[in-house]
């Protein structure tokens, strides 16, 4: 199973970008991560308020099954579209079973996936792994292969 | 008699104090490293039935540090007390004045080399802090001279003036988190949440040099941090967002990372030692690229 942990997609939502005397402020790409903790919170996990990053974008966390699943959204530019989105996720373990569970993972993932697909202010969803994100390869519309 | 054999003492404890720091910080290396062996032992218990197992110590010690914390914040004056305590031994350790003239020649001598000593260990300590000056003047000097490269960067990829303007000047933002990451949280059985922001955002784990061209800065956060890749530029530019793959930039591997990456003042903190380890992991950039 090869598990692809980032995304690149495109959120209509409004501009959500504050600037102040031409400089940014606050980063957008907080309705888009919130949407995206609503969805998760949806499924029954536990999930954390989004928290602005500066350049990073925004982030939050998901717990479940002992794991922490580490959810950062980047919202790069915005047009007629929407945001155009990349999404970097990480899974941790905990403190006595640092190892985090593929399986774990992936079904976060793979129902976080479903619900963008059922949703239709994400579209163009692609997943990719972390040092594919930004390189305009064409990704794959899961993020679980075999 | 007693007076010049205590000074001579104590300029003989300094040099040796000097030393002892540097044994010290060594010392913690190796402890920490024996230590970290421990923790990832799942036969700890077993090798050392004696004692707690070292993850219930780590534990217990992180269950102690943020309970202090969180006690400090509740009643500063806990905390104020404690420095005080901590003050007045530091006086007793460090200032002869504070501590009686001993009766014989031997104690004397004994009393000031072990003064010089605590005094010599101190400047190893504060030395290595202070290097992070001319370190931190150096990495601010190459900022202002990379404008002008920055600014012909941008253009050469068909960037605006306005937006190679914009991303010549000086860089204000958060930094790039080296050491403790943004995302880090606490475990859950140590109370979960994430490290106070004072700690957070502090010179020694936010790598954003004093006057670095903002272009330099998104360049260098993009290389060292692999969950970085760009963000949005201000509405006035009307142009898509600063991409460190569209400029043509790739990744730092470990070393360059950790190298490049880490705030000037940690390096100088951590000193000769970390320098030296890093010197010896360091691979040039243009080697990785």
């Amino acid at each position: 199973m090869q598990l692809k942990t980032c995304a690149e997609f495109w959120a209509a939502f409004p501009d959500d970008c504050v600037e102040e005397r031409g400089d940014i402020v606050l980063f957008p790409g907080q309705v888009v991560a919130q949407a995206m903790a609503d969805i998760l919170t949806s499924f029954g996990f536990k999930v954390t308020l989004p928290e602005h990053r500066g350049e990073h974008g925004w982030d939050f966390h998901v717990y479940t099954r002992d794991q922490r699943i580490w959810f950062q959204v980047c919202a790069f530019s915005y047009d007629e579209l929407g945001h155009e989105c990349w999404l970097c996720t990480e899974c941790y373990g905990n403190l006595f079973r640092p190892r985090r569970k593929r399986e774990v993972y992936a079904d976060v993932l793979i129902r976080l996936n479903a619900a963008m697909a059922d949703d239709r202010r994400f579209t163009k969803v692609r997943w990719m792994r972390l040092d594919q994100v930004m390189s305009e390869i064409p990704g794959s519309p899961t993020p679980v292969s075999e | 008699m007693k007076g010049l054999g205590g000074i001579v003492a104590q300029d003989v404890g300094i040099a040796s104090g000097v030393l002892r720091g540097g044994v010290h910080a060594v010392e913690g290396l190796a402890d920490g490293a024996v230590f970290l062996g421990r923790v990832a032992n799942p036969w700890d218990k077993d090798f050392n039935p004696q004692v707690p197992t070292a993850r219930q110590q780590v534990v217990d010690a992180g269950r102690g540090a943020v309970d202090y914390v969180r006690q400090g914040i509740a009643d500063p004056r806990r905390v104020l007390d404690d420095v005080k305590a901590k003050g007045h031994q530091m006086r007793i350790d460090l200032d002869p004045t504070a501590t009686p003239i001993e009766a014989t020649l031997g104690g004397e001598l004994r009393r000031n080399f072990n003064i010089g000593m605590n005094q010599g260990e101190l400047a190893f300590d504060v030395g290595s802090l202070v290097v992070g000056g001319p370190l931190a003047k150096g990495v601010k000097e190459a900022g202002l001279l990379s404008k002008a490269k920055s600014y012909d960067k941008l253009i050469s990829h068909g960037k605006s003036p306005a937006f190679a303007d914009y991303f010549s000047e000086p860089y204000v933002g958060a930094g790039h988190h080296a050491i403790v990451p943004q995302r880090f949280t606490f475990p859950k059985v140590l109370g979960g949440g994430s490290l106070p922001k004072k700690w957070l955002n502090s010179p020694f784990n936010v790598l954003a040099p004093e006057g670095i061209a903002r272009a330099e800065m998104y360049e260098r956060h993009f290389k060292v941090d692999p969950y970085y890749k760009g963000a949005k530029v201000p509405l006035e530019f009307k142009a898509e967002g600063w991409s460190g793959k569209k400029l043509g930039l790739t990744k730092y591997g470990l070393p360059g990372r950790i190298w490049r990456g880490t705030p000037a003042p940690f390096k100088a903190r951590v000193g000769g030692f970390g320098a030296a380890a890093g010197g010896t992991m360091y691979v040039d950039p243009s080697e990785e690229e």
